[in-house]
């Protein structure tokens, strides 16, 4: 055991520090900001009710709050009384041995909670769709990683109750005897009872009868080994594990299967430490801190806190604080967009994963790449209903981010010469502002900051189909009604100079198949959509809604140029197949 | 008064932006006896109309299944929440394969569109309180008659027009506010604006144009001599509350507009008639107040000089 002493020690040195170093790694970025006030009540009650016994989720979602408490308790359980028992059970438990009860079978207990938590875990992502769409590898991974741990567990555990190694090492350093008939029966008693597995079945070495052999080999076992040894059968599941390896109990054992095994269960548990900063089980950490710095639920009151600053302590906590439980995804206002525009951005869970890639560098220039635009793009379909904010166990302030990204992301619209043609983009589609948009598609503007639409396919048909019928300026007769009864155009002081195009000359100009040629036009972006022109129309052309299709066909445009052509739909959602805050 | 059972869609911005009107309607609503159930509705797809109309029509046609699944009508006190979702039910109608692509997308999810989508149509506030309630019940019904007040009411555009599609109510010369507002025992004042739009679709597009079309609202309510806008769309009334605060901020030459009348959500006025609470928008205004000191105040439209001269 020497070696593997050694590897266990310099093992858990290197991934403990390896562990610290990944998690100032990630706070690195962690600076200033207005600290959480101290309010020792409310924030004692967060960290028992809330951190530890998670009853706020309990209301909310009892499913998941019943299988992160099974993960929660198995996991800790055999964390803190197996892993480091020699810590925690050797000094507090009185008596402690891991192999007797309850020890025993506690440790079974915790590992099965824990699989059974996770087995719901993936079985809850598996059946709710909107849930399996923002469902991804570090999801599994994490899952998997604490399955591992458990059954490598459970499987060496089996291994060593078959073992004769194991047994023939216990003989040598307790049994105490050199009687062959003592150690004949000795191992019957634990061939019969604690289910080792002999290569060779038991020889009497005098002729004694089984019987014999056994009631002194039970004698000697009560001796020697039970103060230390309760029957392996209350390590239910290992046992149960045993029975069923048995036929190949022998053969394993004979490979070195339980020194394997620990290696392999070892490496399991600092796999998970060098994990743990990085990947989603780093909520153990920051959404606890994030429970205790913010005691209560957010209040649904408009306007109560300005959002806090991107490089702040309390901002970046609660980035970290995501636990990616999916939650606010589920319950997300537009997740219908989502469906329609395949953009993953739409989601909050994934926004705040791209938030946080953009805050660690991952996105390589957080202005250029296609992930700016669709963060823009599915931020800006946010309505701030703050209903993830509501549903968010780890109570992260989501409102506040999605307001703050949005006013960071069209600022570049200030002075677009400073900036990449694709941060421009993603400001045009973060502001929607009918100043910028219709200067993206306006001639003159066109090669200064947006590179020429026309090199690009037509946009997909419409579903509406209405700038491409004939039918549907039929009857136009130029009669400017539109234009006459349009707020807008009334309220402008100089129509000409403030909207480009009247109505009625965008109608003409689409009837003709002019269609680029109005998409820089002010109008179709300054339109109230009140429905006046096509309320009074005398032809009944469909002018209000015209106009929501040419805004309709920018936006493909302007989305197909930024995301290289693709003009989005499911397919765009399914070709990214990791999640978004993911590294490469 | 028949049974009166409808799914409460409040909108997206009532819960984070304007929750007094959710209060407000749902206390009108319990008195008046309409009974409402909650679900967990998604956004109506009024927002994403300017960047795909499919978004916007699948968005919508999920609720409508979401509500024809749990057997009821919606009742939303937003008119954009109203106008788009009455879009949808139209364009599905007609445009079969919208209705196909819609209908998959729908299934995904295991819902399903309503097989009869006019039946699944929604209704206003302000529909089913005129049609279902009825004006004549709820004027006796009002306990504190707001005798007096000068109302402007503000029709909102998308429950309006196209009045083909939304079917609230006739689209050049409606009635139905105003009866609703003559029936809480206030004066609605005609005024030339009515039906012209808040302004809010362009806030955040064209800031600058919002504006404009919002404080001609306000000014030609003021004309009018009414004393306060009366709103029933989340949206038209974030516009006024918004643009009262945005221009009280500024020191331009529209200083003061505190005068602007301000804005005040029907089921408020209602409430205030009906004995519930009381706004604080409307205390003082117009009429003895029930409770308080009762001066009533001279309608101020009289001296309507110039504070609006832009």
């Amino acid at each position: 055991m020497e070696t593997s002493s050694v590897f266990f020690t310099v093992g858990l040195w290197l991934s403990l520090a390896a562990c610290l170093v990944g998690f100032g790694l990630r706070v690195r970025h962690w600076r200033g900001g207005r600290l959480p006030a101290f309010r020792p009540l409310p924030q004692l009650k967060a960290l028992v009710c809330d951190a530890l016994l998670q009853l706020h989720l309990a209301r909310k979602n009892p499913l998941g709050w019943g299988l992160h408490l099974c993960i929660f308790i198995g996991f800790m359980g055999l964390l803190l009384f197996h892993a480091m028992d020699g810590l925690i059970s050797v000094r507090l438990l009185p008596g402690y041995e891991s192999t007797l009860n309850p020890y025993q079978w506690l440790r079974n207990a915790l590992g099965l909670l824990l699989l059974l938590g996770l087995a719901l875990a993936g079985w809850r992502r598996l059946r709710n769709t909107r849930l399996k769409t923002v469902t991804h590898r570090d999801d599994w991974f994490a899952l998997a990683l604490l399955a591992a741990i458990a059954l490598t567990g459970f499987v060496l555990e089996a291994c060593k109750i078959t073992s004769e190694r194991v047994y023939a090492r216990m003989v040598e350093d307790y049994a105490n005897t050199d009687d062959p008939a003592e150690l004949a029966g000795l191992q019957l008693v634990w061939a019969r009872e604690y289910g080792v597995v002999f290569a060779r079945p038991v020889v009497s070495p005098e002729g004694q009868s089984a019987a014999e052999l056994y009631s002194l080999g039970k004698e000697l076992d009560e001796l020697v080994c039970a103060s230390c040894h309760a029957p392996t059968a209350t390590a239910f599941v290992s046992h149960s594990l045993a029975l069923a390896l048995a036929p190949v109990a022998a053969r394993l054992d004979a490979a070195g299967a339980v020194a394997f095994l620990w290696h392999v269960h070892v490496l399991c548990c600092f796999a998970g430490l060098l994990y743990l900063p990085w990947g989603k089980m780093a909520h153990a950490v920051f959404t606890p801190l994030q429970l205790v710095a913010v005691p209560q639920p957010h209040a649904a009151e408009s306007q109560r806190t300005t959002p806090a600053q991107p490089t702040s302590v309390p901002h970046n906590l609660a980035l970290d604080a995501c636990t990616h439980c999916g939650a606010c995804s589920v319950h997300c206002s537009v997740h219908a967009s989502y469906a329609v525009l395949g953009n993953l951005a739409v989601l909050p869970s994934e926004k705040l994963a791209l938030l946080r890639r953009v805050r660690h560098g991952g996105i390589a220039d957080p202005h250029t790449g296609p992930e700016m635009f669709r963060l823009a793009e599915g931020n800006g379909l946010c309505t701030e209903c703050h209903r993830c904010t509501d549903v968010c166990p780890a109570r992260i302030d989501l409102q506040s981010l999605w307001i703050a990204a949005k006013r960071s992301q069209s600022q570049p619209l200030a002075e677009p010469a400073a900036h990449s043609p694709q941060e421009h983009m993603a400001a045009l589609m973060a502001s929607r502002t009918a100043g910028a948009w219709a200067a993206a598609f306006a001639p003159a503007a066109s090669d200064a900051i947006y590179p020429p639409l026309r090199q690009h396919p037509a946009p997909p048909r419409q579903p509406l189909g209405l700038t491409a019928r004939a039918e549907t300026f039929w009857g136009c007769v130029q009669c400017t009604t539109c234009t006459n009864v349009c707020t807008v155009v009334a309220a402008a002081t100089d129509p000409v100079a403030e909207l480009d195009l009247m109505p009625q000359q965008i109608m003409n100009l689409v009837r003709m198949g002019l269609i680029d040629h109005t998409l820089g036009a002010r109008m179709v972006w300054s339109c109230v959509t009140c429905y006046k022109c096509q309320e009074h129309c005398p032809q009944g052309v469909r002018v209000a809604d015209v106009l929501y299709e040419l805004r309709n066909m920018a936006a493909a445009r302007i989305r197909a140029e930024a995301l290289g052509g693709q003009f989005g739909g499911q397919a765009d959602g399914q070709m990214e197949g990791r999640a978004m805050g993911e590294r490469p | 008064m028949t049974s009166m059972t409808y799914v409460w869609f409040p909108g997206c911005k009532i819960p984070y932006h304007l929750p007094r009107y959710g209060r407000a309607s749902l206390a009108v609503f319990r008195a008046l006896g309409v009974e409402l159930l909650e679900l967990e509705f998604g956004c109506c797809g009024y927002p994403a109309r300017h960047l795909s109309v499919e978004a916007s029509v699948l968005s919508a046609a999920r609720n409508l299944a979401l509500a024809h699944a749990a057997g009821a009508t919606i009742l939303t006190p937003c008119k954009c929440c109203f106008g788009n979702l009455r879009h949808a039910v139209y364009w599905l109608q007609r445009v079969d394969d919208l209705r196909r692509r819609v209908q998959t997308l729908l299934t995904a999810e295991g819902l399903a569109l309503p097989p009869d989508l006019e039946q699944a149509a929604p209704r206003h506030l302000l529909t089913v309180l005129d049609q279902d309630v009825g004006a004549k019940t709820i004027a006796s019904a009002v306990r504190h008659p707001l005798r007096g007040l000068r109302v402007a009411a503000q029709y909102g555009c998308h429950a309006l027009r196209p009045g083909n599609v939304t079917r609230f109510d006739n689209p050049l010369q409606p009635t139905v506010f105003e009866r609703l507002v003559e029936a809480t025992g206030a004066v609605a004042v005609p005024w030339a604006t009515r039906l012209d739009c808040c302004g809010n679709p362009l806030h955040g597009r064209n800031t600058a144009m919002a504006l404009r079309l919002t404080r001609k609202k306000q000014q030609d309510a003021r004309s009018a001599g009414a004393e306060v806008l009366c709103t029933a769309c989340t949206y038209c009334q974030l516009q006024f509350d918004g643009c009262r605060e945005e221009l009280a901020d500024s020191p331009a030459q529209d200083s003061p507009l505190d005068k602007a009348p301000p804005a005040v959500l029907y089921p408020e006025l209602l409430g205030a008639a009906l004995g519930l609470d009381e706004p604080e928008t409307l205390q003082g205004l117009g009429r003895p107040a029930h409770h308080g000191p009762g001066i009533a105040q001279t309608p101020s439209h009289h001296n309507t000089d110039d504070i609006f001269t832009a």
